[in-house]
């Protein structure tokens, strides 16, 4: 019995460490790469900082980088007051009204993101208001705040709703129920739905394209141009992003790795 | 909490810093000039710039930068250039189509016919062409070749015909062809035998690549298709290239459903459709045929050169091949005497040496630093007794012959700048107008048509064992065959009896 045990905890291993192999392939192969001095991945160079090299010294692509960066956090703060404030108006308001809500709320979710890009754009040139950050800004949180409520809505859900009521018969204001009582018990789902729309927000690229100021690029929009009509420039743009990519894998791995430890740490103490 | 106060002050720094582009303030005679271009088609200054140097010009600034100081100094009224970028012609159309504004955009030539016909140019001034205005750099320098070119083309405005000249000025330039690897056995002889339709050969099945875009494949399949028709023309007749023209420009239907048996055949036979591996793919020997732009060619055979030590060279088949050119039009409402001022800019010899350096294609504009500058890339050294007399007086205008080393008859030069005899038989190929849809509805099957048999019988199966498995698992325990017996000298008892 105990043979049998092993065999298929020792199966269980393999078949996860296969698909964790298999996902993440790709971009350890960049990461190799980012250390050879070549622009053509599968051809072998020598080892250098090439690409970290023109990563950090070229101001166009740090330029871009912040843009995107920027861009993915405020497009994912404002979406996630405004899905935090979506999922609460959603969970309080009457059952009908609440079915209609919650469904009208994730159309973005379902809508191809194509069109939800091209009926923006129209809009946005209907209504006069042309291309600029705040629309590229509008495109960005629209694509992120549904994700944002549906993250929210399940801790929602969990919550022990009669603390809230009880700290109304306590004297507290709604106001203050809603941050000290509610807002507590859901920050979970709340910090979850940032997470996820910072990533959403920064590998977007058909939104971007149709929302952003004409003279503004994000590494997305970058890249699709450059590969598109390719030369010995952007070539070596684009391997420098490979650089970029292993560094960002690392810190991410990193964040991943400490918040798992200090997490396992935290259960032991429970114990 | 004083945690929270810096992220809260942090976060409003923030909102303002990205906020304030919006409210760049110009003076108000400062002069906006919108380009809207391909990514990395302009000289963008730095280490990487033919200008730069590391004392005289340590930070070489970009061609925009100095177009801005030197329109100021000739014109004396400053002006700011927004210059943004696209990736493909219908990203540029979009952009157009939904009111963003522009005063100078580069399409390519199909797209400027589009752009034409649905009347959303502006044809270039008077001023542009008067040859005795020596800031009139562009009609000045653009090569005879290329100028013939345009007068010849003629495109529909509206309900009138008009040639390109007049609303078109060109940037830069090119034809289509195929890389190949020369270690191959016989491959420079197969493609002489061949041309073309060395694609759907089986000796070189899943060996080669094309473009992944219609219009190019469209061309290889009519070169295919019309094959023995077009090297049957007389090549030293007058109108040769004109009637290669017209045969290349075929939409009909009889003609688009012959192309599409073609180009089935073809997609069976190579090894994919293509938008940037296969560059990468040549370099490193996946495959040893692939078609390319002349300047993406060049830029593919430095590769080699420098990556994997290993020599490609360029054919351009004797059917025909494609001439192509990205061009510099005005949409209607441009700002028509700046954005003509930054033509003539870009086609400043020197200036155009400068963009052909970064990009590697080949600039339109003819003078006398370009011509110095291609003898300085590519005539053959004193020594080397194999060098041919390589004439290019049909682009550069009489007595231009450089002294090449005989390889690149078939390398970079030969991209660059084919010979007359070759640039006879490549055509340009016109906007599709009303046959769009039926080519497009040709593309979009080629593309479909993509599974094998075997692969929908996978698919087949697969989704049978599925709807199956569902179904066992909801409907299996009514069904006796499914029950689990009970074991010798037991009874099943059903659950009502239970109670």
């Amino acid at each position: 019995m105990n043979k049998k045990a092993l065999a298929i905890k020792c199966l269980k291993a393999f078949f996860i460490g296969l698909i964790l192999l298999l996902l993440y392939a790709p971009i350890l192969l960049l990461a190799v790469y980012s250390f050879v001095d070549t622009d053509t991945i599968g051809m072998w160079g020598e080892f250098s900082f090439t690409h970290y090299i023109k990563l950090l010294g070229d101001s166009v692509i740090l330029k871009m980088i912040s843009n995107t960066l920027l861009l993915a956090f405020l497009a994912a703060l404002l979406s996630t007051v405004l899905g935090t404030m979506g999922a609460l108006g959603i969970y309080y308001s009457k059952r009908r009204t609440k079915a209609a809500l919650s469904g009208a709320s994730q159309i973005p979710i379902i809508n191809a993101e194509i069109v939800t890009a091209l009926a923006l754009a129209i809009t946005f040139v209907v209504i006069g208001l042309g291309k600029s950050y705040f629309t590229l800004l509008i495109g960005h949180m629209i694509i992120c705040t549904p994700f944002v409520v549906l993250s929210v809505m399940p801790k929602l859900k969990q919550m022990d709703n009669s603390l809230y009521e009880a700290a109304l018969d306590l004297g507290a204001s709604p106001f203050k129920a809603l941050f000290g009582v509610v807002l507590p018990q859901i920050i979970p789902g709340v910090i979850s739905g940032f997470m996820l729309a910072i990533t959403l927000s920064l590998d977007d690229y058909i939104v971007t394209s149709y929302t952003k100021p004409s003279t503004f690029n994000t590494i997305s929009t970058y890249v699709y141009n450059a590969t598109m009509k390719g030369n010995a420039h952007t070539a070596e743009v684009l391997s420098s992003f490979w650089a970029l990519t292993t560094i960002l894998f690392i810190v991410i791995l990193g964040v991943t790795l400490a918040a798992n430890l200090t997490g396992g740490k935290k259960k032991e103490r429970t114990k | 909490m004083k945690g929270k106060k810096i992220a809260c002050v942090t976060a409003s720094l923030l909102l303002l810093s990205s906020l304030a582009p919006l409210s760049g303030c110009g003076s108000e005679e400062e002069i906006l000039l919108r380009v809207y271009s391909w990514e990395e088609y302009i000289d963008e200054g730095g280490e990487d710039s033919y200008s730069y140097d590391p004392v005289e010009n340590p930070d070489a600034p970009s061609m925009i930068e100095d177009f801005e100081a030197w329109y100021e100094a000739t014109y004396e009224t400053p002006i700011r250039v927004e210059y943004s970028t696209f990736g493909t012609n219908e990203d540029l159309y979009n952009q157009l189509k939904l009111g963003n504004k522009y005063d100078l955009v580069c399409p390519s030539e199909y797209m400027i016919m589009k752009l034409a016909a649905e009347g959303m140019l502006q044809p270039l001034s008077e001023e542009f062409f008067d040859e005795n205005n020596e800031l009139n750099y562009y009609v000045n320098n653009v090569s005879p070749f290329i100028a013939d070119v345009f007068e010849n083309g003629s495109m529909t405005v509206g309900e009138e015909t008009h040639s390109w000249s007049e609303y078109a000025a060109g940037y830069m330039w090119g034809t289509t062809g195929l890389i190949y690897n020369p270690q191959i056995d016989g491959i420079a002889d197969d493609l002489d035998e061949y041309g073309w339709s060395i694609l759907l050969q089986n000796k070189y099945k899943k060996q080669a690549t094309t473009k992944d875009n219609v219009r190019d494949t469209y061309f290889v399949g009519l070169a295919i298709l019309f094959r023995d028709e077009l090297m049957n023309l007389d090549r030293n007749a007058p109108d040769y290239n004109e009637k290669v023209t017209e045969i290349m420009n075929r939409t009909d239907e009889k003609t688009v459903s012959a192309v599409y048996e073609i180009l089935l055949d073809m997609k069976r036979n190579i090894f994919g459709f293509e938008t940037d591996t296969g560059k990468s793919d040549m370099v490193k020997g996946t495959i040893c045929l692939n078609f390319a732009w002349a300047g993406d060619a060049v830029y593919a055979m430095d590769l080699a050169e420098e990556e994997n030590d290993m020599k490609l060279n360029f054919y351009i088949p004797k059917e025909s091949a494609n001439l192509y050119f990205d061009g510099w039009v005005m949409p209607k409402g441009a700002n028509t005497q700046a954005a003509e001022a930054f033509i003539n800019f870009m086609s400043i010899p020197e200036n155009a040496v400068r963009n052909m350096d970064f990009i590697g294609y080949s600039s339109v504009i003819a003078g006398e630093e370009v011509f110095d500058y291609v003898v300085e890339t590519y005539s053959a050294e004193d020594s080397d007794e194999t060098a041919v007399e390589y004439d290019l007086s049909y682009f550069f205008g009489e007595g231009a012959v450089i002294n090449a080393p005989s390889e690149q008859l078939n390398r970079q030069l030969y991209a660059q700048y084919p010979p007359q005899e070759t640039m006879k038989r490549c055509a340009v190929m016109d906007y599709y107008g009303e046959d769009d849809a039926r080519i497009n509805e040709l593309w979009t099957h080629i593309k479909g048509e993509s599974l094998d048999a075997w692969a929908i019988i996978v698919i087949c199966v697969t989704v049978i064992a599925i709807v199956g498995g569902v179904l066992l698992m909801k409907f299996g325990g009514k069904i006796d065959f499914f029950r689990k017996k009970p074991k010798k000298g037991y009874e099943l008892v059903k659950q009502e009896n239970i109670r």
